[in-house]
């Protein structure tokens, strides 16, 4: 077992020891769920060290003659940027949680699932076999749900939970036929062979890129799939901030990354990508300017975000998206931080109830500015180089210098032009309602959160300011994240910002902050509110798509069981047991026996004819 | 490896123990629970025993083989043994049968009489180790009908509800199933002049002609497949469930529908290899209805053991799915699907069964919300079970039905795209599975505040249920326990397809 395994490994373990000692002590809950991360952190540091990255750590796991467990680790440039961000967001939310859940009670079992999220989240990052891979996928799946519905005494939070489940479970069924052709089709489990076998052949690229592609949607919240987060608001802020801003939403960005080549050689699934992001993104922050909750407004803007990362991806850099996937990590993960920082201090998410509060909470306030002045894209901050980064793949790609058409450049380049200004619009908004106007009664007891919830904010604003400084060096990001062993050509743009871009986002970025400055004196901006604050619709179209054909047919096949089948057994067994009585019955006619026997029969001579002439 | 008296030792165990329970007086009421567990406890230690001096490196050949005359005129003979096929099987029914022995002590279901139960218990152990070992087609079927009348009396005698008619409808349909198979098998003997499964699965029954092969393989099936349960022959299973008293339950869902799927992989895939071939592309259609089907019909059930009966179907659709393949990799997952089955739905009703010992019931309609604070630890063990058993990766669960699709995708069959279109409706069947255990744990787990706290898992528990929560993890993260064990014995069997296939 290898340093890599153990990174994913000690997580999991803080989860059971927090689990088994958490019931007895409080205190020591909260020590082992910061060790967890922490110590994976460390390992991650160590990693880097065996940089540069010509090989990447190349690892089988419990390794064996015979079928081995499936924990194959690669260890490459890409993997080890997104570990030490999961590490380090990891454990400054844990340090955070245990100020913002202090008076939960049921802390242990949640900073337990926050730690056996680290470790799956960290599984996804380092997983070099298909198989490890979908566990880690899908027990960050089952972490999400058990942390949104952490106060399952609301019937929000249920519903949220098992929304979320249930949604990104959907999308599932995509990622796994897709593993499962990938692994009949290239009869390898392990990921950069199976990758570059299924990027040589243009057919299994497309359709393993696809289905696969539905999974990432799900998990990324995009176009259709988008609509459970902003629900899964319903979870602590800790949670949003970690796993619904930071880390497993951006496991979708992060797995096409990591798939670069194969989806590379399916153009026509970049095509859809982009068309998905372009919707996602401008779709998402035009929903974020009407919200009316602190939380979800930070959720419609994650979204919009993702769809960034994953417009750059179908435009052809995979550095830009990853560069933009680690800026917002950073900026996000403070922003919502901070929010959670103000609902424990005002105890309310609503904008109506928010206002005033830069004297009361001036280091929330500081960091908070600092996150979304990033999120806005503001020089020379994170996000302005990563963002910057994003549109100049895009204007690559519009000159026709990437995989995909002149006009999927073009589209991505303007929808994320405008989208720069609604989020400026939203991002203004916010700020406004949030600090400015009339200050709280001091009766309310409006204060500063501890320092053991503000220190990480500090702590994420420090990157939030300089990562973007990355970008200065044309080639720093690039080389690092670079996988030569693995991944032979992946387009690399460079990430330094350009002047017409530049020029372009500044004037969006005006516009759209005195758009929100208009915003926000309205509490209810009424730009075509009820359909954007309903998602765009998706939830009715879900509603009549899927949930009520699924019940009605839920309905129907219980009294089908009931009254068709087993009435056909019932009378297997009454006339096994011959009892004239029962028998006269039958002859007096039981017509609706007759006809259920008969039913059955039928089903199953039509699904014999199908089988005859499907095969 | 020649250590004959291990499975006969096995056998005879429990079968001394029902008898010494017959045969005593009243006075044995006290002591019953305690035979129980001793035998059991043994047997398991039996079965540590064999797993342990099991010859890893010839997992494909019969061990501790015992070949005895029986019925020499009609060439039936008692011959039993293990390999790596059914190793797996006969380790499932000692654990499951020492749980129940452990859970039972505390906890005789109403009305009482430990003696009848424990000794019912015992001899309900016989059959079902018996059908797993048998290697002679008529001993098998023996063993296979052994098993009923004991699980009868279970149902009827200490289960709830309608529970003579569900014990009724039980035994009717399953004997109606086993007559199928018997002719099926006089078919078999009559044309080989063999009841020897080793013989037959040898490459014998595959040089029957191809009506016999036919007409047989249809009887067995139909036989095997009403004791899985294979849709639409699945509705005795959700009424014994309701009715049947927990270990019934446990040991029904997790020994006794095993015995189908175990048929099938036994017996007709190596012994009628030329039927197999063309009747497995419509094993795979019901095996994809049933999964379906099982979860649709889960979701519309008010009752927690029927849900759990109809999620049964939906997982004996995947194992089915598996072997319909005829894969190695198919093959190999239903295996595996039905070793976790047992264990996960088994610790699924355990912990319902304890549910209804604290509430008296397992309706919607009346259980109280809110387990998961009412009774914390016994909360988490229902939402543990109902996760692995949605088939969560890392857990026991997963790998059946992962490697069910992974040979779905390349069956050993002509038929490709076929089998794609019931990959991709198989695959849709797992969501399903989580929709309505997500809506279990909603309904029971979850909800506003609780109506008071109930009494937690108790230590009994614990050591009842333990094993089987540790091996839902060990299975999960380790399936080449497993596998190893199964995976040459199914090289073997698919020796004997290998011909068949086009």
């Amino acid at each position: 077992m290898t340093a890599p395994l153990v990174m994913v490994l000690l997580p999991a373990v803080a989860a059971f020891v927090g689990l088994l000692v958490g019931g007895a002590s409080r205190p020591a809950a909260a020590a082992v769920a910061v060790a967890g991360p922490l110590a994976a952190l460390v390992i991650a540091v160590s990693l880097v060290a065996q940089r540069p990255w010509d090989d990447p750590i190349v690892d089988t796991g419990f390794g064996g003659a015979l079928q081995p467990l499936p924990s194959a680790t690669v260890v490459d440039g890409l993997a080890i940027t997104v570990a030490l961000m999961v590490c380090t967001v990891a454990t400054l939310v844990q340090v955070y949680s245990i100020g913002y859940m202090k008076h939960e009670p049921r802390y242990p079992s949640y900073s337990a699932f926050v730690s056996l999220f680290t470790a799956a989240m960290l599984a996804v990052v380092v997983a070099g076999d298909l198989v490890f891979l979908v566990i880690g996928w899908e027990v960050m799946g089952l972490c999400s749900y058990l942390l949104i519905g952490q106060n399952w005494e609301r019937e929000e939070a249920r519903q949220a939970a098992v929304k979320a489940f249930l949604v990104t479970k959907v999308g599932d069924i995509g990622f796994i036929i897709g593993v499962v052709v990938l692994i009949g089709a290239t009869a390898t489990t392990m990921i950069p062979q199976a990758v570059q076998a299924a990027a040589a052949d243009p057919t299994v690229a497309t359709v393993a890129s696809g289905l696969i592609l539905l999974g990432v949607l799900g998990k990324s919240a995009q176009f259709p799939f988008h609509d459970w987060l902003p629900d899964a608001m319903a979870g602590p802020s800790p949670v949003s901030a970690l796993i619904h801003a930071a880390t497993m939403v951006a496991a979708g960005v992060y797995v096409v990354a990591r798939f670069y080549p194969m989806f590379l050689a399916a153009p026509g699934v970049l095509t859809v990508m982009a068309i998905i992001a372009c919707l996602s993104m401008l779709g998402a922050a035009a929903i974020a300017v009407v919200q009316t909750d602190i939380k979800r407004v930070l959720a419609w803007s994650t979204v919009s975000q993702l769809a960034y990362m994953v417009a750059a991806l179908a435009v052809g850099s995979r550095d830009a998206a990853v560069f933009h996937l680690l800026s917002h990590a950073f900026f996000k993960a403070l922003l919502f931080l901070a929010a959670g920082a103000v609902i424990h201090s005002v105890g309310s998410s609503s904008l109506r109830d928010l206002g005033g509060l830069r004297r009361a909470m001036p280091v929330t306030f500081a960091t908070m500015t600092i996150g979304l002045l990033a999120l806005v894209g503001v020089f020379p901050l994170a996000g302005f180089f990563s963002k910057e980064s994003v549109l100049i793949a895009a204007e690559h790609a519009a000159n026709g210098d990437e995989v995909v058409a002149a006009w999927v450049g073009w589209m991505v380049l303007v929808v994320a032009i405008v989208t720069v200004t609604v989020t400026a619009m939203y991002a203004v908004r916010l700020w406004l309602l949030t600090w400015t106007g009339p200050r709280p009664s001091p009766a309310k007891g409006v204060h500063e959160v501890p320092p053991v919830m503000y220190l990480p904010l500090v702590a994420l604003a420090v990157p939030t300011l300089l990562f973007g400084a990355l970008a200065l060096d044309a080639d720093a990001l690039p080389t690092w994240i670079k996988a030569t062993a693995t991944e032979p050509s992946v387009g690399a743009v460079a990430l330094t910002p350009e002047l017409v871009t530049i020029a372009l986002s500044v004037i969006a970025v005006l516009v759209g902050a005195i758009l929100g400055l208009r915003a926000s004196r309205r509490q209810e901006p009424d730009l075509g509110r009820p359909f954007l604050a309903n998602g765009l619709g998706v939830d009715t179209a879900y509603d009549w798509l899927v949930v009520r054909p699924f019940l009605f047919v839920v309905r129907w096949t219980t009294r089908f069981d009931r009254h068709v089948i087993g009435r056909a057994v019932a009378g297997v067994g009454s006339g096994t047991t011959g009892a004239a009585e029962q028998l006269q019955h039958n002859y007096r006619g039981d017509v609706q026996r007759y006809v259920s026997t008969a039913l059955t029969a039928l089903i199953v001579a039509v699904v014999i004819v199908l089988v005859t002439v499907a095969t | 490896m020649t250590s004959t008296w291990l499975l006969p030792t096995l056998l005879v165990l429990p079968l001394i123990g029902a008898v010494v329970l017959l045969v005593a007086g009243v006075q044995a009421e006290r002591w019953a629970v305690w035979l129980g567990v001793a035998v059991q406890s043994f047997g398991l230690l039996l079965t540590l025993l064999a797993l342990v001096s099991f010859n890893l490196e010839q997992a494909g050949s019969m061990h501790f083989v015992v070949d005895a005359e029986w019925i020499p005129e009609l060439f039936i003979g008692f011959r039993i043994g293990v390999d790596g096929i059914s190793l797996p099987l006969v380790a499932l029914t000692s654990l499951l049968g020492w749980c129940a022995a452990i859970y039972t002590v505390r906890r005789v279901p109403e009305p009482g009489r430990a003696r009848g139960f424990v000794g019912l218990l015992l001899l309900l152990q016989v059959g079902m180790l018996g059908t797993f070992m048998a290697l002679d087609l008529i001993l098998f079927f023996v063993f296979f009908e052994v098993v009923l009348a004991p699980m009868w009396f279970l149902i009827a005698f200490w289960g709830t509800g309608q529970r003579r008619r569900a014990a009724n409808t039980f035994i009717l349909y399953t004997v109606l199933g086993s007559v199928v198979m018997l002719v099926g098998f006089l078919i078999i003997m009559v044309e080989t002049g063999s009841s020897d499964m080793v013989v037959l699965a040898d490459g014998l029954g595959a040089q029957m002609s191809g009506g016999a092969q036919m007409a047989a393989a249809l009887l067995v099936l139909g036989g095997l497949a009403v004791k899985t349960p294979m849709w639409p022959f699945h509705t005795w299973l959700p009424d014994a469930h309701t009715a049947a008293p927990t270990v019934g339950s446990v040991l029904l869902a997790g020994v006794l529908l095993k015995m189908g799927t175990y048929g099938m992989v036994r017996i007709v895939v190596p012994t009628l290899p030329d039927a197999m071939v063309q009747i497995a592309p419509y094993l795979a259609a019901f095996a994809v209805i049933g999964i379906l089907y099982g979860a649709v019909a889960s979701y519309g059930q008010h009752d927690l053991k029927r849900v759990i009966a109809f999620s049964s179907v939906g997982h004996m659709g995947f194992v089915l799915l598996g072997i319909s393949t005829l894969s190695v990799v198919g093959i190999n997952a239903a295996l595996f699907g039905n070793i976790a089955h047992g264990i996960i739905t088994g610790l699924l009703f355990f912990v319902v069964g304890g549910i209804k010992d604290r509430t008296g019931t397992t309706s919607f309609d009346r259980l109280p919300r809110g387990l998961y604070s009412s009774a914390p630890h016994l909360g988490f063990l229902l939402g543990f079970a109902a996760v692995a058993s949605l088939g969560m990766p890392g857990l026991a669960g997963f790998w059946g039905e992962f490697l069910a699709l992974v040979g779905a995708y390349e069956p050993a069959l002509p038929q490709l795209s076929f089998y794609r279109v019931m990959l991709v409706l198989a695959a849709i069947g797992m969501v399903l599975a989580a929709a309505y255990f997500l809506r279990v744990l909603r309904r029971v787990g979850q909800g506003p505040t609780p109506e008071g706290p109930l009494d937690d898992v108790a230590a009994d528990e614990w050591l009842a249920w333990s094993p089987l929560i540790a091996l839902t993890v060990v299975l999960g993260v380790a399936p080449v326990l497993v596998f190893e064990l199964t995976e040459p014995a199914v090289r073997v069997v698919m020796e004997s397809v290998g011909g068949a296939l086009p």
